[in-house]
C-alpha cells in the first residue's frame, strides 16, 4: 500500500511510464537508492501463494462458502494479471483515410534495423533488427550477414539535435513521446573507426543511407531508429474518419473510424467492415483496437488506434463475477440479521414529508399565480430552447448564468433571471438604467470612478464612462490573461470580469434589436412609399428590410444632386431630411450584427453550419442562413416583440405558446441529423423546474436544520441508545427524522432530475459525485434510522450530507452546474456502473468511518456499545463489497475504452487503496490480530483513504481520469487529515486509557 | 475433497475455454448503427405570379421530380454574371422546374436587365418572379443575401441550400 502511494506521487513527477517501470513492473526496486524493497510483482506473487495456501487448507464447508468463493476469484484476478503482464503487449497504429497498415508500432520500446536492397535477385534483402535491450550507450551491435559493427556512441532519450551536438530537452509530459536521438558510429571488423557519427532520431521517416566502399561493389544499407514494429497477420484499411462536436463548441463528443479489415492468408482473401468508435472497439485475433486520437497531417485525418493484444483479456470479468456471487453470499451470512419492525411507522412518517413537500411547492408558485392575468406571462419563454456552452438549455437555465455573472445572484430587483433577461431582450434601454452590475471593490470604485453604495449594484450607464476610460488597461490585463501564468490583484481580476461581463450584457441587449420599434410609421409613409398591413406606429429593422434598396436608392439620388450648398442638411427638404435620418438609423442598427452569443434558433438539417451551432436572431438575416424555419422564428419573435410593446397580454401568450413549440420541433429536428442525442422538450421542462425548485438547495436547507434539532436533542437530554423516552422526546425526535427524511427526498428528486436533464449517470464529475455520495450516505442512514429508531441515523446522515452539500456548492459556484462532457467519459454503460459502485462505496465507507468515530466517542465516555460494533463490521463488509465492485468494474471499462484492464492510474489506486485498506482491516479483525478498538480506530481512519482517494487524487493531476481536476484544495485536505488523526488517535488513546480491561478481551 | 477437486478442474476447464475462446474472436460484434439519414423539412407553401403575369398559382401545383428556388437581383452583379448559365440550365434539364425569384424592389432596373437577356423565354420551366414586397424571399426564406438556391425534390421537401455563386453544370 505504502508502494502504491509513493508510486503515485512519483507518477506525478516522472509520468506514467517511468512509475509503472521502476514500481510497479519489478520485483524489486531500491528506495533512495540503498534500500531494496520489494516491488509489486514480488508482493503480488505473495499474496498469490498465500491466497491458494488458503483455499487448499481451509476446511471446505458452506458456512464459509461466500469467502471461498471470493477468494477464488482473487486468484483468477491475479492469474489474469500474470499473463497480461508477461505475454500481452500493446502499441498503435496511425493510419491516414483511405491508407491501410498491417504493423502497430509500440509506445516505448525502440528498435535499430539495418536493411540493404540487393541489386541483383540472387541475393535475398537483408534486415536486421535490434531491439530495445541492445540499444545502450557504448554497446556494439553486430551480426553474421553484416560486414560492420555498428557502435552506438551516443544515446540520449529525449534531445534535441543542433549543430552535431545533443542538447538535453526539458523533461516530456506525460503523454509526449521523448525524443530518443541515438549517434551510432559504424566499425569494420577489425574495429576501426571509419566514418563520422551518424545520427538517428526516432521519428525520422527515412532511413539513412551508408554506403561500404570496401569490397569492390558499392553497398547500400539503411539504418533507421524506429518504434518497435509488431507485424500482424492482417491489414486494416482506414475508409472514413469522423469527428463529432458539441454543438457550438470545440469539445469533441465522438469519433469514429470506419474500417476495413482485410486478412491475406493463402487460402483465403477476406475483407470486413467495422466501425471503431469511442467505447467500441474492434476485436480480432485476441487483438483489440480502440480509437486512441486522431491529427490531421497534410489535410489528411490521421486515426491513431491504440492496438492491444491481452491473452488475459476476460479474466476480469470471469473473477468480478465471481467476486460479486462470493461477496453477496458473505454478506447475506455474515451480516447480522438486524430487528424487523413494523413498517406502519414508516410509512406514516412518509406520508407526513410528502405533505409537507406539497406544501413547500405551491409556495414557489404562488408569484406566478396571481400575475398570469394581469401581466404578460414570461413562464412558457422560461423553456425556449438556447444552445449555450455545448449544450440545449432553457433560456432559464441561461439567464441564471448569466445574471449569476453580472449580479452575483440569480434572482435582481424582485425579478426572477428569465424575467431580467427577457425584459433586457424586448426593453434594453429601460434596463440600461437598472442597478445589476455587482461591484463590491473600493479599488475598483476608485478605477472606475463611481460612488459607493449601500447596496454594490451599479447600471451600465453608471458603469460605461469608467470603462471608457480605462480601455487602455483593460487590453493591457487582456493580453496579460492570455498567458495563465500572470499573476492578478483581486481588482484587475474583478475589472477584467466586469468587462467581461459588460460585453455579454451589451451583447445580449441587442441580440433582438432587429425586431426593435424603431422607425416611425407615419414618416415612413411620408418619406418613402410605405405600405403597412397593421397600426404599428413604429417597425423594427426587420419589417423595414424589404425597403433596403429603395431607401439607398433615394439617398443616392439626394447625395447626386450637383448643388453642393444644397448638401447641408438644414437646406435640404423635410422628406430628404427624414430619409438621411431613417437611413442613418438603419445603418446604425446593422452594426448590431456582430451581436450573436443568444444561440436561439436551432438549425437546418440542410444548412451544414460547423459543429452544429445555432444562430443568434442577427445571423440570420446577415449571413445567409435563413430558411423557412428561421422565418417562420423570426416572425413569431417580431409579433412577440410587437405584443410586449402594446401590452396585448392574450396576442403575447398565443404567440408564446406558438414559438416554443416551434422552438421545440426545430431542436428536435436539428439533433436529428447528429449522432448526438436528442433533447426532449420534457428535457428542457425538467430543467426549468429544477432551476425554480432548486431541490437540492431545499434539501441542504432541511438537513442542517434536522442536525440542529438532533444536536438540541442530545444537548438537552443526552444521547441514549435505550428506547425509553418521554412523549416530547419522542415527538421532537419524530419532527428531526421527519426533516431528514424531507431532505433525503428533495435530494433524490434532485438527482433524479439531473440524471433526466443529462440524460447520463449523475456521476460525471466531482461536483456530481459529492452530490452523489450525499444521497448515498443520507439513504444508508435512513435505514439505520428504520431499524434502530434511536436517531444515531438521523445524526450521522445529517451531519455526513450538510458537510457533503457545503463542500458540493463550493464546487458548484462558477456558472452552470450541468455540463458537457469530453468524448471519453461520455454515457457508457461500465462508466455509469463503475462510477455509481465507486460512489457508492465511498458513502458507505464514510457511513463507516463515522460510525466508528462515535463507537469512540462513546467509548470515551465509557459508554461501550456492542450492537454499534457489529454495524460497524457489517458496513465494512458493505464498502469493501462495493468499492471492490466499482473497482473491478472500472478495469472492465478500461479494457473496453483504452485497452488495458489496469493501468497503475491514480484515480484507479487511490480505488486500490481504499479496497486494499478495508480487506486489510477486516482481515485483521477476522483473524484476531486486532483489538477491538485499534479495529474500529482503523475504521474510522477509512474517512482519510476515502478523501485520499476522492479529492487528493485531483490534486496530482495526472493521469486519464480526467474530471474534477481542482485546485486550491491541497491545504483544506490536509486540514482534514491532520485533524481527523489527531481526533482519531486523540480518541484511541483516552479509550484505552478509560478502558483498558476491554483492550484484553 | 471431492468437492474441492470438482471445483478446482471446473476452474481449469473454464480457464482452457477462456483462453480458447480468447483467440478465435471474429470481428463483427462492433459494427455500431450507421448515420441516420438527413431529416428534409417541408417546403412552405406560397402563391405566385409569374413576372407580368396576373393569374396567381400555388408552389405546390407544380409538380416536377426537382424544384430549384433562385433568389436574385438585377443589382446584384455575381446573380447577373451567372443568369445566363441557369438558362442554359433549364434548357438543359427540361423537367426541373427552375423559380428565379427577383428581390428587387425597383422595376426600372429590373426591366433593364431583362431586356439584356434575348433567350429568356426560350425555356418554359424557367419562370420568372418578381417578389417586391420580399413577402417570399425574406418573410417565407429569411433570404437577405442574394443569391440563393434552395433545391426541393418531389415530395415538396427542401434537400439543400445553396449561398453564393454556383456552377450551373456540375454543382446541381
Amino acid at each position: 500500500m505504502l508502494l502504491l502511494v509513493a508510486g503515485t506521487i512519483v507518477e506525478q513527477q516522472h509520468g506514467l511510464y517511468y512509475a509503472q517501470q521502476t514500481y510497479f513492473s519489478v520485483y524489486f526496486f531500491l528506495l533512495f537508492g540503498v534500500i531494496p524493497l520489494p516491488g509489486t510483482y514480488t508482493i503480488l506473487s505473495a499474496i498469490f501463494i498465500s491466497l491458494l495456501c488458503k483455499l487448499l487448507l481451509d476446511k471446505w464447508q458452506t458456512s464459509n462458502l461466500g469467502s471461498l468463493v471470493t477468494h477464488i476469484s482473487g486468484l483468477l484476478l491475479l492469474i489474469g494479471g500474470f499473463l497480461t503482464a508477461h505475454f500481452s503487449h500493446e502499441g498503435y497504429m496511425a493510419i491516414a483515410e483511405n491508407a491501410s497498415s498491417n504493423y502497430i508500432s509500440d509506445y516505448h520500446d525502440l528498435e535499430l534495423v539495418v536493411t540493404s536492397k540487393q541489386s541483383d535477385k540472387l541475393q535475398n534483402d537483408i534486415t536486421i533488427i535490434f531491439d530495445n535491450n541492445q540499444i545502450k550507450l557504448n554497446n556494439i551491435l553486430n551480426d553474421k550477414l553484416l560486414p560492420f559493427n555498428i557502435k552506438i556512441a551516443h544515446y540520449c532519450k529525449h534531445c534535441e539535435l543542433k549543430n552535431n551536438h545533443l542538447i538535453k530537452l526539458p523533461k516530456p509530459k506525460d503523454n509526449e513521446q521523448p525524443e530518443t536521438i541515438i549517434g551510432i558510429s559504424i566499425l569494420n571488423n577489425s574495429m576501426t573507426l571509419n566514418q563520422e557519427i551518424i545520427y538517428l532520431k526516432h521519428d525520422d521517416k527515412q532511413p539513412y543511407p551508408i554506403t561500404l566502399a570496401s569490397s569492390g561493389n558499392n553497398k547500400v544499407f539503411y539504418v533507421q531508429l524506429r518504434n518497435k514494429v509488431t507485424l500482424l497477420p492482417f491489414s486494416i484499411t482506414l475508409n472514413k474518419f469522423q469527428q463529432t462536436l458539441h454543438p457550438g463548441t470545440n469539445v469533441a463528443k465522438e469519433y469514429q473510424s470506419e474500417v476495413t479489415l482485410t486478412t491475406d492468408s493463402n487460402q483465403s482473401n477476406s475483407n470486413w467492415h467495422g466501425v471503431i468508435s469511442m467505447n467500441q472497439p474492434l476485436r480480432y485475433k485476441g487483438y483489440t483496437f480502440y480509437q486512441a486520437s486522431f491529427y490531421k497531417q497534410d489535410n489528411q485525418n490521421i486515426t491513431v488506434l491504440a492496438a492491444v493484444y491481452n491473452v488475459g483479456q476476460s479474466f476480469p470479468y470471469i473473477a468480478s463475477i465471481i467476486l460479486c456471487i462470493g461477496l453477496l453470499i458473505h454478506l447475506m451470512q455474515k451480516i447480522p440479521r438486524l430487528i424487523k419492525r413494523s413498517t406502519q411507522s414508516a410509512i406514516a412518517s412518509l406520508l407526513i414529508v410528502f405533505t409537507t413537500l406539497l406544501l413547500s411547492i405551491p409556495n414557489n408558485n404562488s408569484c406566478y399565480a396571481n400575475s398570469i392575468d394581469s401581466k404578460l406571462d414570461y413562464a412558457t419563454l422560461s423553456t425556449l430552447p438556447v444552445l449555450h456552452d455545448g449544450r440545449i438549455k432553457p433560456l432559464d437555465s441561461f439567464a441564471r448564468i448569466i445574471l449569476k455573472s453580472i449580479a452575483n445572484k440569480e434572482s435582481i430587483n424582485n425579478k426572477s433571471a428569465s424575467e431580467w433577461l427577457l425584459d433586457l431582450l424586448f426593453n434594453p434601454k429601460e434596463d440600461y438604467n437598472n442597478s445589476i452590475f455587482y461591484v463590491n471593490n473600493p479599488e475598483l470604485n476608485y478605477i472606475l470612478d463611481i460612488e459607493k453604495k449601500p447596496k454594490p449594484y451599479y447600471s451600465f450607464k453608471e458603469l460605461l464612462p469608467g470603462i471608457k476610460k480605462n480601455i487602455n488597461l483593460i487590453s493591457k490585463l487582456e493580453t496579460k490573461s492570455a498567458d495563465k501564468t500572470n499573476q492578478f490583484t483581486p481588482a484587475e481580476t474583478q475589472l477584467l470580469n466586469l468587462y467581461h461581463s459588460i460585453l455579454t450584457y451589451f451583447d445580449l441587449s441587442r441580440a433582438f434589436s432587429l425586431l426593435l420599434p424603431q422607425f416611425d410609421t407615419e414618416q415612413l409613409k411620408a418619406a418613402i412609399d410605405f405600405k403597412t398591413h397593421n397600426n404599428q406606429k413604429f417597425i423594427s429593422y426587420y419589417q423595414l428590410l424589404p425597403y433596403n434598396t429603395i431607401i439607398s436608392n433615394k439617398v443616392l439620388k439626394i447625395l447626386n444632386n450637383k448643388d453642393v450648398s444644397s448638401l447641408k442638411f438644414n437646406n435640404l427638404s423635410h422628406n430628404n431630411q427624414v430619409i438621411l435620418t431613417i437611413a442613418d438609423q438603419f445603418k446604425n442598427i446593422q452594426t448590431d450584427k456582430i451581436n450573436i452569443n443568444l444561440k436561439i434558433i436551432p438549425n437546418d438539417p440542410y444548412i451544414n453550419l460547423e459543429n452544429n451551432n445555432w444562430l443568434a436572431p442577427w445571423e440570420v438575416i446577415t449571413t445567409g442562413n435563413g430558411t423557412p424555419n428561421s422565418a417562420n422564428y423570426l416572425n413569431l419573435l417580431q409579433n412577440l416583440t410587437y405584443a410586449y410593446y402594446s401590452q396585448e397580454t392574450s396576442l403575447w401568450n398565443a404567440n408564446s405558446r406558438n414559438l416554443n413549440n416551434l422552438a421545440v420541433k426545430l431542436t428536435i429536428q436539428s439533433s436529428k441529423n447528429t449522432l448526438a442525442a436528442t433533447t426532449l422538450p420534457c428535457q428542457l421542462v425538467t430543467e426549468y423546474y429544477y432551476n425554480k425548485l432548486s431541490p437540492l438547495t431545499k434539501a441542504t436547507f432541511f438537513y442542517i436544520l434536522s442536525l440542529l434539532l438532533s444536536f438540541f436533542i442530545a444537548a438537552r437530554y443526552g444521547y441514549t441508545t435505550s428506547n425509553v423516552y418521554s412523549k416530547s422526546q419522542k415527538r421532537i425526535k419524530k419532527i428531526a427524522s421527519i426533516l431528514f427524511i424531507s431532505g433525503f427526498i428533495c435530494h433524490l428528486i434532485g438527482i433524479i432530475m439531473r440524471v433526466i436533464i443529462l440524460q447520463r449517470p449523475p456521476v460525471a464529475n466531482l461536483y456530481e459525485s459529492i452530490l452523489f455520495v450525499g444521497l448515498i450516505t443520507a439513504l444508508l442512514s435512513f435505514m439505520i434510522e428504520f431499524y434502530r429508531k434511536d436517531n444515531l441515523g438521523v445524526i450521522l446522515g445529517s451531519l455526513i450530507c450538510t458537510v457533503l452539500q457545503i463542500i458540493a456548492n463550493s464546487y458548484a459556484q462558477t456558472g452552470d452546474s450541468l455540463v458537457i462532457l469530453v468524448a471519453v467519459l461520455n454515457n457508457n454503460f461500465w462508466l455509469g456502473t463503475h462510477v455509481l459502485a465507486i460512489t457508492s462505496g465511498y458513502g458507505c465507507c464514510l457511513i463507516l468511518s463515522a460510525l466508528s468515530h462515535i463507537y469512540l466517542l462513546k467509548l470515551s465516555l465509557n459508554n461501550k456499545s456492542e450492537q454499534l460494533l457489529k454495524y460497524i463490521l457489517a458496513f465494512g463488509l458493505l464498502s469493501l463489497f462495493l468499492t471492490l465492485v466499482g473497482t473491478i468494474l472500472g478495469g472492465i471499462w478500461a479494457d473496453q475504452s483504452w485497452g488495458r484492464f489496469w493501468g497503475w492510474d491514480p484515480k484507479e489506486n487511490g480505488a486500490l487503496l481504499i479496497c486494499l485498506w478495508l480487506i486489510a482491516i477486516l482481515h485483521g479483525r477476522i483473524s484476531n490480530h486486532l483489538s477491538n478498538l485499534i479495529f474500529v480506530s482503523l475504521a474510522a481512519i477509512t474517512s482519510i483513504t476515502v478523501a485520499l482517494a476522492w479529492f487528493g487524487v485531483n490534486l496530482l493531476n495526472t493521469g486519464l481520469h480526467s474530471y474534477g481536476f481542482t485546485e486550491h484544495i491541497a491545504t483544506n485536505l490536509l486540514l482534514f487529515i491532520t485533524l481527523e488523526l489527531i481526533l482519531i488517535v486523540g480518541l484511541a488513546v483516552i479509550c484505552s486509557k478509560t478502558n483498558k480491561k476491554f483492550i484484553k478481551n | 475433497m471431492k468437492l474441492k477437486l470438482f471445483i478446482l478442474s471446473l476452474t481449469i476447464v473454464v480457464l482452457a475455454g477462456i483462453i480458447y475462446f480468447e483467440f478465435n474472436h471474429l470481428p463483427g460484434d462492433s459494427y455500431s448503427k450507421q448515420k441516420s439519414p438527413l431529416i428534409n423539412t417541408k417546403l412552405p407553401d406560397f402563391k405566385f405570379n409569374l413576372y407580368n403575369q396576373k393569374d396567381t398559382n400555388n408552389i405546390y401545383n407544380l409538380k416536377a421530380d426537382k424544384t430549384i428556388i433562385h433568389f436574385w437581383a438585377s443589382w446584384c452583379h455575381v446573380c447577373t454574371s451567372e443568369f445566363s448559365a441557369i438558362i442554359n440550365y433549364a434548357k438543359k434539364n427540361p423537367t426541373v422546374n427552375i423559380l428565379a425569384i427577383a428581390i428587387d424592389s425597383e422595376q426600372g432596373p429590373l426591366d433593364k436587365y431583362l431586356k439584356t437577356l434575348k433567350n429568356i423565354n426560350s425555356a418554359k420551366n424557367l419562370m420568372l418572379i418578381w417578389d417586391q414586397d420580399r413577402s417570399i424571399s425574406l418573410d417565407l426564406f429569411n433570404s437577405n443575401i442574394v443569391p440563393e438556391t434552395y433545391i426541393i425534390n418531389k415530395n415538396n421537401e427542401i434537400t439543400a441550400k445553396i449561398v453564393g455563386k454556383i456552377d450551373w453544370d456540375n454543382d446541381i
